[in-house]
């Protein structure tokens, strides 16, 4: 069915009922002996009924014992067609051949005229006369004669069978002696022989496998070498006299080339004038060479047409690309078992089974399962992300921020490295400082956002968002495997072996100082975007003075086999404070009303001026995007940029992906922006959303319209600043 | 010290020829480097040469592995073993809480692990001491012929049950 890298072989073999089964076998040698495939004649209505290939109709003869009433004609362009010839008249059927060619060879004119078969030489078929089935040819070229028959039997030579070469992708070559494509190589450990190589004699075919064995065996530092193989006693090989000669006159429209998918010439002819000159668009305008034969008997009379109507030679026309199954196969085969509930993988924090266990309802988020919010709450997660923001605004609460990417960035050039990837300055971030920092695709728009903690001179401790961590640490191996390969980093993800939480609200320092007794967390010793780690039960955490619902917080990390036992004991040791956990949505609406951008508005599609973020940028340094930002369009001041938005009917609801649109705005198409983020504040007491809007923040204070055309609503919001609370950040350095 | 909590936390699967359970009280470290000098130290360090890829070495009381051409693996079969002194300059990413394993042994293993992941198990092509970086279930894992018909498969600890669940499963209906 198709062979794969590292000679992997994939059997198909079909059972009794119907379907199949699949086979691999990893093979570490591997002859090709595939043969070749007979290919029709292009002529006039060749698809009647009783015409069909040389080949096949000694199948009948031999393998079924089914003979053509009495009158047969052969019409062939090279010599094996005569094998089908001669048998049909040993077998009493009276036999003529159209031969295309000048003249026969001598003995096959002799073995002919001892069987009585009759041959026109330089003769093609001009018609095929017959309704139902083919009942008279009448030839053209030397002799323009009509002959009745039962049966005509065409041969216009062979193509080896390369599909399984090429799999791997070498290209076939084409070869003028035999006009067809042979192997244009062979993967390592393969081999040929016969046929597939174009060599169409037995005894040659024969020396050709000989000499494959031993290689093979070599190929296998096999000592013993291969005995001689003995020839049968048959005749010398004949030549294969195969010549492609083209028809005397231009050919009707319903001459068909592959009879599987009815392409005739004329749909070549067509492909040719509309410009679908590749032989890869030909065969996607034509659906020549699709289906269950692949293009096996059709590719090479279509390459000679479309060769012929471009003006080259069929080797610069080339071949399509040949790919798995070689062989129609059913669906069962390939399917996979079943696998149920485990259709994808589920990715589970380390604190996963604490969440189960005590009332969390969860999400998913990518394939991670989060928890969505806790019952202690509220049954409903409208209910209780509320109380979830209250807590952390007015006391204390912890969430699990394990989902966050995590990745290790160590060498004597990781500050320099982060220095390039990230839009704002980290060569001089002192130790045990985080900071804040946006890196860019080259295109120039935003990838993602995250901190990076300085914890010596020559290791970072990198912060991702959890949907982009997987990106951004092959981004970060790409640059250093492609781009810097001068300099000294290594990059580790640490997603997996470092679990988080976030102890967030006016609270939080009260509950580490319970939770950690006798460590220093003071504002002196530990400010806002300060980071250290200190050992705790003979385990190291990693205290990161960092906040991401604007509240005075911290982010606790460690070993994530030892993150449940840490979890439990702050939420022990605060107890007294009040500290419960809160979900993902309370974590998400909390953040909006800071004003931070996060997944919904990293998308991909917006720059850092987009996001308000443009002034983070250095001009001091080079970075990855640098240029590409700084594209017209990019830089145009109408762009969709970030604004805060007030709900100003406090009857109606805000909701998200709402599309914005001015007052004199008609409410239709696609509007001026659309907000990205929506959430009760409790802060404010009133809906509050981010979005990005045309021309941003020049309109703030402006009255404009959300519109939900999903539910016919339509609501009055205020275009304001996207940082709701706090906007000096008295709180993040209380 | 803190308590330590499994990521798998199920019991054994065990089938005739086939036993699949959690293995954990081990150590791994990924240790990177930049200079030939500091294979010198790895070897100083661990007793062995730093290994060829695919084919793990065992040191004196640390298997290693070459997961990256500066990058290798090193497994202690104790937790929180303490690495060998070595170069300064060789850059240390502890993993052991990253990674959960599971042991797969008997007669059916490598039947099992055909069916998970698109490696020649074969008997004469995966021999006891070779590994390879593969998926699966769409995740990546190690997966380490540690002794015959014994494997050790290394997931990712967030994906571990899901990677456990796989395998469980495909021990079923071999017959």
């Amino acid at each position: 069915m198709g062979l794969y890298d590292d000679n992997q072989a994939v059997l198909y073999s079909r059972n009794s009922a119907g379907g199949g089964t699949l086979e691999i076998i990893r093979a570490r040698t591997i002859i090709h002996a595939t043969g070749a495939t007979e290919r029709p004649l292009v002529f006039p209505n060749n698809d009647r009924a009783g015409v069909m290939l040389a080949g096949a109709v000694r199948t009948y003869l031999h393998r079924f014992a089914l003979l053509p009433q009495a009158r047969a004609v052969v019409v062939t362009n090279n010599d094996a067609a005569y094998a089908a010839a001669f048998d049909l008249a040993e077998a009493g059927t009276a036999v003529t051949i159209a031969e295309m060619r000048q003249a026969p060879r001598g003995d096959q004119l002799a073995r002919a005229a001892q069987l009585g078969i009759a041959i026109f030489p330089s003769s093609t078929i001009a018609d095929v006369v017959g309704d139902k089935q083919v009942r008279q040819v009448k030839l053209a070229g030397r002799h323009s004669v009509t002959i009745d028959c039962d049966v005509l039997a065409m041969s216009g030579g062979w193509s080896p069978n390369v599909h399984l070469t090429s799999h791997g992708g070498v290209k076939p070559t084409y070869d003028e002696k035999i006009a067809a494509f042979v192997p244009g190589a062979f993967a390592s450990g393969q081999f040929g022989a016969g046929a597939v190589q174009g060599c169409f004699g037995l005894l040659a075919a024969m020396r050709q496998g000989e000499a494959a064995a031993s290689a093979a065996l070599q190929h296998l530092d096999h000592k013993k070498t291969v005995k001689p193989i003995e020839l049968p006693a048959v005749g010398e090989d004949r030549a294969y006299g195969v010549a492609v000669i083209a028809h005397a006159t231009a050919l009707p429209a319903k001459s068909f080339v592959d009879f599987q998918n009815d392409v005739t010439v004329k749909d070549i002819s067509t492909a040719h004038q509309e410009g679908f000159h590749s032989v890869e668009h030909l065969k996607r305008y034509t659906t020549l060479g699709m289906g269950t034969d692949q293009g096996k008997t059709s590719n090479i009379n279509a390459l000679m047409q479309m060769a012929d109507l471009r003006g080259l030679t069929v080797r610069e026309a080339g071949t399509t690309t040949f790919r798995p199954p070689y062989t129609p196969l059913s669906i069962g085969a390939i399917a996979g078992r079943s696998v149920g509930k485990h259709f994808r993988p589920v990715r589970r924090s380390p604190l996963h089974d604490w969440h189960a266990a005590n009332g969390g309802t969860f999400i998913e988020a990518g394939l991670w399962k989060r928890v969505w919010y806790y019952a202690w709450a509220g049954a409903s997660p409208e209910e209780a992300y509320i109380k979830e923001m209250e807590l952390v605004r007015r006391g204390v609460g912890i969430a699990d921020v394990s989902t966050l990417g995590k990745i290790d960035v160590q060498g004597p050039d990781a500050a320099e490295f982060l220095n390039r990837v990230y839009v704002n300055g980290f060569a001089k971030l002192p130790v045990g400082k985080a900071r804040y920092g946006v890196m860019l695709n080259d295109d120039g728009v935003v990838l993602d956002d995250g901190t990076a903690a300085r914890i010596s001179d020559t290791q970072f401790y990198l912060t991702t968002t959890t949907a982009q961590a997987g990106e951004v640490m092959s981004w970060l191996e790409y640059l250093l495997q492609c781009h810097w390969t001068d300099l000294k980093v290594h990059v580790a993800s640490l997603t997996d072996e470092w679990g988080g939480m976030a102890v967030s609200g006016p609270d939080s320092r009260r509950a580490l100082e319970v939770a950690f007794q006798g460590l220093d967390v003071s504002n002196e010793t530990l400010p806002y975007m300060g980071v250290r780690d200190f050992v705790f039960h003979g385990v190291t955490v990693r205290l990161l003075r960092i906040s991401f619902s604007g509240e005075l917080a911290y982010e606790v990390h460690c070993p994530a086999k030892h993150t449940m036992a840490l979890w439990h004991h702050i939420l022990s040791a605060a107890r007294p404070l009040g500290i419960k956990p809160y979900g993902l949505e309370a974590l998400a609406s909390l953040r909006i009303e800071k004003g931070h951008v996060a997944g919904l508005e990293l998308d991909h599609r917006n720059t850092l001026d987009d996001l308000g973020l443009g002034r983070m940028a250095s001009t001091m340094k080079p970075f990855v995007g640098q240029a590409l930002r700084m594209r017209e369009d990019l830089q145009a001041p109408e762009r969709w940029s970030l604004v805060g938005l007030e709900l100003l009917e406090p009857e109606k609801k805000l909701r998200g992906a709402s599309i914005l649109f001015s007052m004199d705005d008609q409410i239709k198409g696609h509007g001026r922006g659309y907000i990205t983020s929506v959430t009760w504040s409790v802060e404010m007491q009133k809906f509050i959303a981010l979005g990005l809007y045309q021309g941003g923040l020049k309109h703030e204070g402006e009255e404009i319209i959300a519109a939900f055309p999903l539910k016919g609503e339509q609501t009055k919001v205020k275009i304001v600043s996207p940082h709701f609370i706090d906007q000096e950040g008295t709180r993040l350095h209380a | 010290m803190l308590d330590g909590h499994s990521a798998i936390s199920l019991p054994a699967v065990e089938r005739e020829g086939l036993a699949l359970r959690e293995a954990p009280g081990f150590t791994l470290a990924q240790l990177g480097w930049f200079e030939k000098s500091d294979e010198k130290s790895l070897r100083d360090a661990f007793g062995v040469s730093v290994p060829k890829p695919s084919v793990a070495s065992p040191g004196e009381d640390w298997l290693l592995m070459r997961v990256a051409p500066r990058q290798i693996w090193v497994i202690a079969e104790s937790p929180n073993a303490e690495l060998p002194d070595m170069s300064a300059s060789i850059l240390r990413t502890p993993l052991s809480s990253g990674r959960s394993r599971m042991a797969l042994s008997g007669a059916r293993a490598r039947n099992v692990l055909s069916r998970c992941a698109p490696i020649d198990f074969h008997a004469d092509a995966f021999k006891t001491g070779h590994f390879a970086t593969t998926g699966i279930h769409h995740t990546p894992v190690l997966i380490h012929c540690s002794a015959a018909d014994k494997f050790h498969v290394y997931a990712l600890r967030s994906f571990a049950r899901a990677v456990w669940d796989i395998v469980a499963d495909s021990t079923q209906g071999l017959d």
